[in-house]
């Protein structure tokens, strides 16, 4: 009881009463320098079992920033056993018309350097009116399944020789009609 | 024959797969790389033995398998602080602990001979 009422006279001086919570406030001024004197007083006033803890005053309230809410057990259950569901909303890609893609198409090719884009049209065969050969149609395949997202088998690849060739898989593979 | 046309182009597919990959976002070195596998398929296009192809095919793919394993991509992030991006194909080796009493190979001078060699004498 007597280290208590020194606890109490010792900081007394020190804290000033909050208008917005009943548990006195620390002074920050004089926290840091007092937190070492604090841990001593502290075990011995715990020895103690004062009556301080059994008015409901809380030591760890000293540093608090600001007010702090009690927390429920309630919160901690929300918090911990039920997590927060969340919900994915998955949207579909961009919208694909045959003039869309028609024109994606296009420009890839012409993106395309060993093309000339004045010889370029959906009618033109690559290897007979662009003059490209079997390697660069690889390459050509590999720009289209890059562009649209999806592997083109060799077996298809073979058989798209020209640009409308490929507008026409990619409308079969995409289920666009028109 | 037709089958190893369809092997030669599907390895050609999938070098430049694998350059894509290894070589992500780094211009410079996808464009060398892509004008690379070009030149050296486009010069040895004429080849019409089937052995020479059939080693040619086998060639590239173990360039390939080279490239998923030991190239990696590395960044500056600070002066002289890199940090590195490697894939779930790059050769991992075990580290070697560090061990006080290990001998280290003494550096031979120039005309010295190997140890084998004196033997066969």
């Amino acid at each position: 009881m007597a280290a208590a009422s020194l606890i109490r006279s010792a900081f007394s001086g020190l804290l000033r009463k909050s208008t917005t919570i009943k548990t006195p406030v620390a002074c920050r001024l004089f926290t840091v320098a007092l937190q070492q004197k604090y841990h001593t007083v502290k075990t011995i006033a715990n020895l103690y079992n004062t009556s301080d803890l059994q008015n409901g005053v809380s030591r760890s309230r000293q540093y608090a920033t600001g007010p702090v809410r009690k927390v429920t057990p309630q919160d901690i259950a929300d918090r911990v056993i039920k997590k927060p569901q969340f919900v994915r909303n998955y949207s579909h890609g961009p919208p694909l018309t045959i003039d869309i893609i028609k024109s994606r198409v296009l420009l890839v090719l012409q993106l395309f350097d060993k093309v000339n884009p004045e010889k370029l049209s959906l009618e033109s065969h690559f290897i007979q009116d662009l003059g490209l050969d079997s390697l660069d149609h690889v390459e050509v395949i590999m720009a289209m399944e890059d562009e649209f997202g999806f592997e083109i088998p060799d077996g298809d690849a073979e058989r798209l020789l020209k640009p409308k060739d490929i507008v026409q898989y990619i409308c079969d593979k995409e289920d666009i009609f028109e | 024959m037709e089958k190893l046309r369809h092997t030669v182009l599907k390895n050609f597919k999938s070098l430049h797969r694998t350059r894509l990959k290894i070589f992500d976002g780094d211009h410079k070195a996808l464009t060398a790389a892509r004008l690379k596998i070009n030149d050296e398929y486009k010069k040895n296009k004429a080849v019409k033995d089937e052995e020479a192809i059939k080693a040619m095919v086998k060639f590239s793919e173990e360039i390939e398998q080279e490239l998923k394993t030991q190239v990696i991509q590395a960044r500056e992030v600070k002066p002289g602080v890199f940090e590195a991006r490697i894939t779930e194909d790059t050769v991992k080796l075990d580290n070697v602990m560090f061990d006080e009493n290990a001998e280290l190979p003494k550096r031979r001078r120039k005309n010295q001979q190997c140890c084998q060699d004196k033997k066969d004498k």
